[in-house]
């Protein structure tokens, strides 16, 4: 999958750097879960292999939860595959938690000229200024990539609209819903994105990427859920199938009577 | 690359799309007439009523998630309509509601309509009941009501998200006509498959507008129409130019990007003003 | 529908003068700005409009409380529902409030910690720039040594009994991390414990304190993150949100995918030319998406991308030019406040 591969490999070439940090947007919620956790999951995964620092807000209030539980889920499964995967909260992420105001908040945080003031504290409520991740970051500019995740409709466009600066745009990387997949393309064919994850498949096709690049990686949900997709798309096809044939074998039967009228 | 502040080039556009939306809501205002064409989802709705009204049964508008705001305004006049035709024809109508400020808005809509048509006392507040605020509670209520009153007819007007295909899967299995339209596009398959009749995109704009004949809807419309006109040939002299450039990259035309990315400061030196205005 | 008279003559103001201020500053050029001293207002402004827009939850919490709670005190039709989206309501605040003061709890004394740290540096700094209307720097020193041994001591108090709840419940990663977290907090606190009152005579002493009870303060939080994480409070938020309200949402979603199975059977007909070729391609998206596809075809995927890239992109960019029109005449309506009137005095045919 194209948009996915793109996408890995903007992760994998980006260097851990004092002065640069990623955000992640988790804007989803228990609707849409099934699709933008398991995305959401990888690129945190990657994030955290890569070393390189992230913090995670959500728009969406029900998705606070996610913010948390991915990360600490990540860590988990990490530090059981490899004892050297320790990661320690403040320094390799801080969670920012739910942060009202939609395309006002993004238009904020864009125009700030001093992130750390500008989002104040983390969830804990420890002041941002005092976390080691924020120590150096002050505008955007220091973003080295954005990636939002979201099954929402009209969420993402605010971020193309508004998460920029006079000649800056962020690398930025999108985790959407199957149905907002056409709404996405057109945005990375422009190169207003610069990455896809489509859908579950998207996710499904990044987790293997993942894999084969750590071997010790064990399967994770996405490949299994991806494949009963699957099952379930060959089932939609096959109902259609069925559908249409037996409104063909109702024509036949309806030309049959109406020779057999005419005999 | 990023843009932060407007550019002369985005003002003239800006004052392009929104200059004809003014003047057209003006002239309507001033009671001119704007064409509007008849579109096919007018016939759909009159035949939507009439059947229900055939067989008895009660009629169903939704407005889906919409809030208040212009789509809202939009949704209210094809209910308007509705709502005087299943009046003058005494067919019941019922409008589930998900947004509690929208309600009492299309409560007085309803009101206007059923006065209007002379039938005031046929006008039921009840009929125009709150489900939920919550998009699969409202769905639930939604499918109940279908199933319990046995709707003939199904209005699904507005904005609607990933509950569409409930909604109109509810309709669907008690045999209702359905008529579907949905300002988000992502909606519209679900709708094509299951209502008989979709409106896609403006076309609520439009039936709204040809139908309550408001001038504030009938000027936007016109409006945008000159709006979408001025961007494709925007669109097309941008691939002129474009195409052009690569054919002959030793006579480059200055394309339509740079021209909306030329700045103020460079405006104004071309002009002969320094950026402090001297 | 008009607001008439005073109350909407007002209304329109304060929404043309919001407008306003946005339209002009995305319009006017960042120095005109800067030298407006507008610039540095914005975040200002905008957290402002944020907490008016905030206030809306708070406006549906009133409205909640006033539909169902009259259904429930009058017994009107159905308030056996409307009680139950009460108790709801009032249980996941109840607990997520609970857990939210919890989590504050944890940084507590870290903040504690870091006060005194930066308490110390105040004393130098204040010492070498000669300061004088502050207390004398004996005093001041004394205060902060023994406001180091209080915290020092509570600290270590909170930890005991932190680890003899943590000891019998924890797994053994986070009994691993939390031995070791122990063991950095005791060597901490000794060589916090090491300088005395009358080593704090020279500047450096002063600042290696203050830098020995900031790191206290910061092991320490990692402890009772720990602690919070294993608290009944979290467990009972967990149980809310993941248990119940995540798995029922989840639910409630899953029900599309039946609907998706009965109208695919029902309603997917071919009926002419562009049903069929709409049929296709959604069959080609579909095959070319799942794992299995080359069982299918090896060139499904690649033909899916074509579909995707070009008609596709072509369709989707021109329905997003036009409703981002519309979204603009919109947002205009909206802030010159130019509303539909009523609907009934002009009727189409």
């Amino acid at each position: 999958m194209k948009s996915a591969s793109t996408l890995f490999n903007i992760i994998d070439t980006l260097e851990k750097k004092e002065d640069q940090i990623a955000l992640l947007a988790l804007d989803f919620g228990p609707n849409t879960k099934a699709e933008n956790e398991p995305q959401a999951e990888v690129i945190i995964e990657h994030l955290f292999r890569k070393r390189i620092p992230f913090a995670l807000f959500t728009l969406y209030a029900p998705g606070e939860g996610f913010l948390k539980s991915i990360p600490d889920r990540v860590v988990e499964r990490l530090a059981q595959e490899d004892s050297s995967y320790q990661f320690e909260y403040g320094v390799d992420w801080v969670n920012l938690g739910y942060r009202p105001g939609n395309a006002l908040f993004l238009q904020s945080v864009a125009k700030s000229k001093d992130l750390r003031a500008e989002l104040e504290k983390d969830i804990f409520g420890t002041p941002l200024k005092n976390t080691p991740i924020f120590q150096r970051i002050m505008t955007i500019r220091q973003v080295s990539f954005l990636g939002q995740f979201t099954g929402l409709v009209g969420v993402f466009d605010s971020y193309v609209q508004f998460f920029q600066q006079e000649g800056f745009i962020p690398t930025f990387g999108h985790g959407c819903t199957s149905i907002t997949i056409p709404e996405a393309y057109i945005y990375l064919d422009s190169g207003q994105l610069n990455g896809l994850l489509e859908g579950i498949a998207g996710a499904a096709w990044y987790s293997k990427l993942l894999k084969d690049k750590y071997p010790k990686r064990p399967n994770d949900k996405a490949l299994v859920t991806n494949t009963a997709l699957g099952v379930a798309h060959l089932m939609i096809i096959f109902l259609i199938i069925i559908g249409n044939l037996r409104e063909v074998y109702r024509w036949y039967q309806r030309r049959m009577v109406k020779e057999g009228a005419a005999i | 690359m990023g843009v932060e502040h407007s550019t002369p080039g985005l003002l003239l556009l800006l004052i392009a799309f929104l200059g004809p939306v003014i003047v057209l809501i003006r002239r309507a205002a001033a009671g001119k007439s704007i064409f509007i064409r008849r579109i096919p989802g007018v016939d759909a709705v009159n035949e939507a009523v009439g059947r229900a009204a055939e067989l008895g049964r009660p009629i169903s508008f939704t407005t889906g998630l919409t809030s208040v705001s212009p789509v809202l305004y939009a949704c209210l006049g094809v209910l308007s309509y509705v709502a005087y035709r299943a009046a003058r024809f005494r067919s019941r109508l019922l409008v589930p509601q998900y947004n509690p400020e929208a309600m009492a808005i299309v409560e007085n809509a309803v009101r206007d309509s059923y006065r209007e048509a002379r039938r005031i006392s046929a006008f039921d507040p009840q009929s125009i009941m709150f489900l939920s605020e919550s998009q699969f509670a409202f769905a639930s209520g939604y499918m109940g009501l279908m199933h319990r009153e046995k709707v003939g007819s199904a209005f699904l007007f507005g904005y609607f998200a990933a509950e569409s295909l409930i909604l109109a899967e509810a309709g669907q299995q008690v045999g209702a006509m359905q008529v579907a339209a949905s300002v988000s596009p992502e909606q519209v398959p679900f709708f094509i498959c299951t209502a008989d009749y979709t409106l896609i995109g403006e076309e609520l704009y439009a039936s709204s507008a040809y139908l309550s004949r408001e001038p504030v809807q009938l000027g936007s419309l016109a409006g945008q129409d000159v709006a979408k006109l001025i961007f494709v040939i925007l669109i097309i002299a941008g691939v002129l130019i474009a195409t052009w450039n690569s054919v002959f990259p030793d006579a480059q035309i200055i394309n339509i990007e740079a021209i909306l990315r030329y700045q103020w400061v460079e405006l104004f030196s071309f002009f002969g003003i320094s950026g402090d205005g001297s | 529908m008009k607001e008439q008279g005073f109350r909407g003559r007002l209304i329109r103001l304060v929404t043309f003068l919001a407008g306003v201020y946005f339209f002009l500053e995305f319009l006017l050029p960042k120095s005109v700005l800067e030298a407006a001293g507008v610039a540095d207002l914005h975040d200002e402004i905008s957290n402002g409009f944020i907490v008016v827009g905030t206030m809306a939850f708070g406006l549906g919490i009133i409205n909640l409380f006033r539909v169902h709670g009259t259904r429930v005190v009058f017994r009107r039709r159905d308030w056996l529902y409307s009680a139950a989206l009460l108790s709801g309501l009032v249980l996941m605040m109840t607990v997520t409030g609970q857990d939210w003061l919890n989590s504050l709890s944890v940084t507590e004394r870290n903040r504690e910690c870091r006060h005194l740290g930066k308490f110390a540096e105040v004393i130098v700094e204040d010492s070498t720039n000669g300061r004088e209307d502050v207390p004398p720097r004996t005093y001041r020193i004394n205060k902060l040594h023994e406001a180091v041994e209080v915290t020092i001591k509570n600290i270590s108090l909170e930890h005991e009994k932190a680890i003899k709840t943590l000891s019998q419940s924890l797994e053994e990663v986070s009994l691993v991390r939390l031995q070791e977290l122990t063991k950095e907090l005791n060597e901490a606190i000794l060589l916090t414990d090491g300088i005395t009152a009358d080593d704090l005579a020279a500047d450096e002493q002063i600042l290696l304190l203050g830098r020995r009870i900031t790191e206290v303060g910061v092991i320490f939080e990692k402890i009772l993150r720990i602690q919070y994480e294993h608290s009944t409070g979290n467990k009972l938020y967990l149980f809310f949100f993941e248990g119940l309200f995540v798995s029922l949402g989840s639910a409630m979603f899953s029900l599309l995918g039946v609907y998706i199975a009965s109208a695919a059977y029902r309603a997917f007909r071919i009926r002419s030319v562009e049903s069929l070729l709409m049929m296709l391609a959604a069959v080609v998206v579909m095959l070319g998406q799942i794992s299995f596809y080359e069982y299918v075809s090896e060139d499904l995927p690649n033909i899916r991308q074509w579909l995707l890239e070009v008609p596709n992109t072509a369709a989707f960019r021109a329905i997003k030019i036009g409703a981002m029109i519309a979204g603009l005449v919109m947002a205009f309506r909206m802030w010159f406040s130019i509303e539909s009137e009523s609907f009934s005095s002009r009727r189409g045919q």
